[in-house]
């Protein structure tokens, strides 16, 4: 007989203070007196240590020992060790990341997973996980099919090590932790694993498991179309130019492989990408060239209503966001502090030229947060929609960079920043412009609380925003590019062998607290008979 | 039969003691203060006014020229009420109890025939103990005295009263040792209470302080008081106790 946790034994010793304790308090023998009288003015008091070496064992004492020894034994945990060989619990884990579609390779994690229960896990406990996309055990094999996303192993691989004390992980890339059957990425695949868009600019990042070798590309932004081949040896591409009237910018590799999914790339624009602005009072050439600088604005002159309405040395048109500029009697002598502000967005780098352009806003304009003070004096502040701005416009729109900035903040601010090129990658939340609501609504793709959109699922999904209805493309992108391309590697561990495998045990631990409990209720029955 | 030959021929030597004279209402061997219609002369006083004229002594008025009356004594029977307690605290000691007032009862018997033997045979533990209300004669009393409310019936007494205080050898030396849950015999109460030499020695000492209490409130109300052990033999608590106490002569 053995035991699990043999420290448990030690609790033996609480017999001794049963014993202590049942001499302590030994049952009081009954006796009857003629009377009461005389020995009610006896004080009472707690039998001499002396008397404790007189015990009077009784039966019921006897039970409560054997109580306590026997839920001792059972908290220790006996058990009986047999010729069979104890069952492992092992959990085979499924990196179902969307790359492991490319060359079949689940199913073919699947089909070793077989091979092995029905020949050297026979007898064992076996669990499968798998990400789906987040980690659950799965039910059956089949059930570890690929999600279009990157597939972060280590929650998986925790998951299975809280259920199991063997992990068997199938994929494309060591992990620790666990016994690692190496699937490699198939050596055909190339494909886009990073993609940046802007109005002037697309970047994209490919990866070539395949031979050196030209690679076909094309750019579909709006009419924009532009067919190009990167050269061979070369992972990166990029191109300028002018996509800020695209309402979307699409680059596509024309190759055949084996993993399409990571071929093609698309990033959106949510909003209009026209921003009209409006402009009232003196028409400043140095102002609306800065203006007209702004990517995607309308300019129009007068009062109609415009996304952005700016007034120089006059009242501002209905807009959602209002500029009046006020003429500068004079410059505000000492440094210009800068707020923390998306108008102020890249501004606080021209401190210094702010400082020479700006003049104290009359006292009824400093109403609001103040944008920019020079030497203490406020200069510039916002107000809900409405901005208060003190500035030489002569000298400040001469040829400086703080103006057209200033201009593209307050252009950005007013399309909410939805009119951005924007790539949603699935498995990572996208932010949208408010009140944006997926339509039709789509089980690959989840709103959050925060108003952000997760896509799981490479593909198409339709989003109503307030500006109209858009689609949006969910991309791959898995930025993890394999290094074990090609390379082919068996589970680095045979389950078949017998080292260190632990004979099945039979334990007896139940029977002990059974009996345990038995015990306690017969010293009780006992101990209830004698009182 | 309660006692065997010896024991009642030694019983027909005695007689019950009284400390004043005590008056029947059957005639007996007592004498009486009682005047009138008597056999025995006492002592003559002055006369007075009431008294009756047959008792004037006119041949000592003849000599001195006085009235003077003869006084008489009466010969009257012994009214004696034999009280047992059959409480149940005096279960250990009941037997002895018995058989101490069956003794008693015959001595008191040998005078006039007052107390009935077979009333004594009858008696059964647990019936309800009250003194009754004894106008004259002598009282005797046979209990352990446990019931506080024993000296409030014994003041009613308006007899000369004896009272024989009965322990048993259990109460004069309680034979537990070790934690006991003390049961009262009367009220079934319980109280839990360790012992050892030193609650022994205490338990003694107030029990010693307890018949001496009784003892103290006999005498300061001329009753006569005999503590005795129901394990001493019934015959030398007669013989010698009961007539050192003055209970019997």
């Amino acid at each position: 007989m053995k035991f699990e946790t043999p420290g448990a034994l030690w609790a033996l010793l609480s017999l001794l203070l049963l014993v202590l304790f049942s001499l302590w308090r030994q049952a009081a023998a009954k006796v009857t007196v003629p009377s009461l009288a005389l020995w009610k003015q006896i004080p009472e008091r707690n039998p001499p240590v002396r008397a404790l070496r007189r015990p009077k064992w009784r039966f019921e004492l006897l039970l409560q020992a054997l109580a306590i020894a026997a839920a001792v034994a059972a908290l220790a945990g006996p058990y009986r060790e047999t010729s069979e060989l104890k069952p492992r619990r092992i959990a085979i884990v499924f990196d179902t990341s969307a790359r492991m579609r490319a060359g079949d390779r689940l199913r073919q994690a699947q089909d070793q997973a077989l091979a092995l229960i029905s020949s050297k896990l026979r007898g064992d406990e076996v669990s499968f996980y798998g990400a789906l996309p987040s980690p659950e055990r799965l039910k059956t094999l089949a059930q570890a099919q690929p999600v279009d996303l990157h597939v972060e192993l280590e929650p998986l691989l925790a998951a299975a090590r809280a259920a199991a004390d063997q992990v068997i992980l199938f994929s494309d890339r060591p992990a620790d932790g666990a016994h690692l059957g190496l699937l490699p990425a198939p050596s055909d695949n190339v494909g886009i694993v990073e993609f940046t868009a802007t109005d002037e600019e697309v970047f994209v990042r490919i990866a070539n498991h395949g031979p050196t070798r030209p690679i076909p590309i094309e750019l579909s932004a709006g009419d924009v179309r532009i067919r190009d081949t990167i050269p061979p040896g070369r992972l990166v591409w990029s191109r300028r130019g002018d996509y800020s009237k695209a309402p979307s910018v699409r680059v596509s590799l024309a190759v055949s492989d084996s993993f399409p999914l990571d071929d093609a790339v698309e990033a959106v624009r949510l909003a209009e990408a026209t921003t009209t602005v409006s402009v009232t009072g003196l028409l400043h050439p140095q102002v609306l060239r800065a203006l007209r600088a702004v990517p995607g604005v309308a300019l129009r002159t007068g009062e109609g209503s415009a996304r952005v309405a700016v007034g120089v040395d006059a009242p501002p048109g209905p807009a959602d966001l209002r500029i009046r500029l006020i003429p500068a009697a004079s410059r505000l002598p000492g440094e210009a502090v800068i707020a923390n502000h998306p108008l102020m967005l890249d501004l606080d780098k021209r401190a210094k030229e702010l400082a020479q352009v700006c003049g104290e806003l009359p006292p009824a304009d400093r109403i609001g947060q103040p944008l920019i003070t020079v030497g203490g004096k406020v200069a510039a502040v916002v107000n809900g929609k409405d901005v208060r701005l003190c500035v030489d416009i002569g000298d400040w729109g001469n040829s400086l960079p703080s103006l057209p900035i200033f201009f593209a903040n307050a252009v950005d601010v007013a399309r909410s920043g939805g009119s951005r090129l924007t790539v949603l990658r699935t498995g990572q939340p996208m932010a949208l412009p408010p009140e944006t609501t997926l339509d039709p609504p789509s089980e690959g793709a989840l709103l959050m609380p925060d108003g952000s959109l997760v896509a799981h699922r490479v593909g198409e999904y339709g989003l109503r925003t307030p500006s109209g209805h858009r689609t949006v493309h969910a991309n791959l992108l898995d930025e993890r590019e394999s290094d074990t391309a090609g390379i082919r590697r068996d589970l680095d561990w045979d389950p078949g062998s017998p080292t260190g495998r632990e004979p099945k045990r039979r334990g007896y631990g139940g029977i002990a607290a059974g009996a345990a409990l038995m015990l306690l209720v017969l010293a009780w029955l006992m101990q209830l008979r004698t009182e | 039969m309660l006692f065997d030959d010896e024991f009642l021929r030694k019983l027909e030597g005695l007689r019950l003691a009284v400390r004043r004279s005590v008056s029947g209402r059957r005639e007996g061997e007592r004498l009486t203060r009682k005047r009138g219609g008597s056999a025995e002369f006492t002592s003559h006083r002055s006369y007075t006014q009431g008294d009756e004229f047959r008792a004037i002594d006119w041949n000592l008025y003849g000599r001195l020229g006085q009235l003077y009356v003869k006084e008489f004594t009466r010969e009257e029977a012994l009214p004696v009420r034999l009280v047992m307690d059959t409480s149940a605290s005096m279960a250990p000691k009941f037997e002895f109890a018995r058989r101490l007032g069956a003794a008693l009862a015959l001595v008191a018997n040998q005078e006039s025939p007052s107390i009935a033997l077979a009333e004594m045979e009858s008696l059964r533990i647990g019936a309800p103990f009250a003194i009754p209300t004894v106008p004259r004669g002598l009282a005797i009393v046979v209990s352990d005295l446990w019931d506080e409310g024993l000296r409030s019936q014994l003041l009613r007494l308006r007899s000369e009263t004896a009272v024989i205080h009965v322990l048993s050898p259990e109460e004069l030396e309680p034979p537990v040792t070790g934690k006991v849950r003390l049961i009262d015999s009367e009220t079934g109460e319980g109280v839990v209470r360790y012992v050892g030499d030193q609650e022994r020695a205490e338990y003694r000492r107030l029990l010693a302080e307890y018949c001496a209490a009784w003892k103290k409130w006999c005498f300061d109300r001329e009753m006569n008081y005999l503590r005795c052990t129901s394990s001493t033999a019934l015959e030398e608590i007669v013989q010698v106790y009961l007539r050192e106490a003055g209970v019997l002569e």
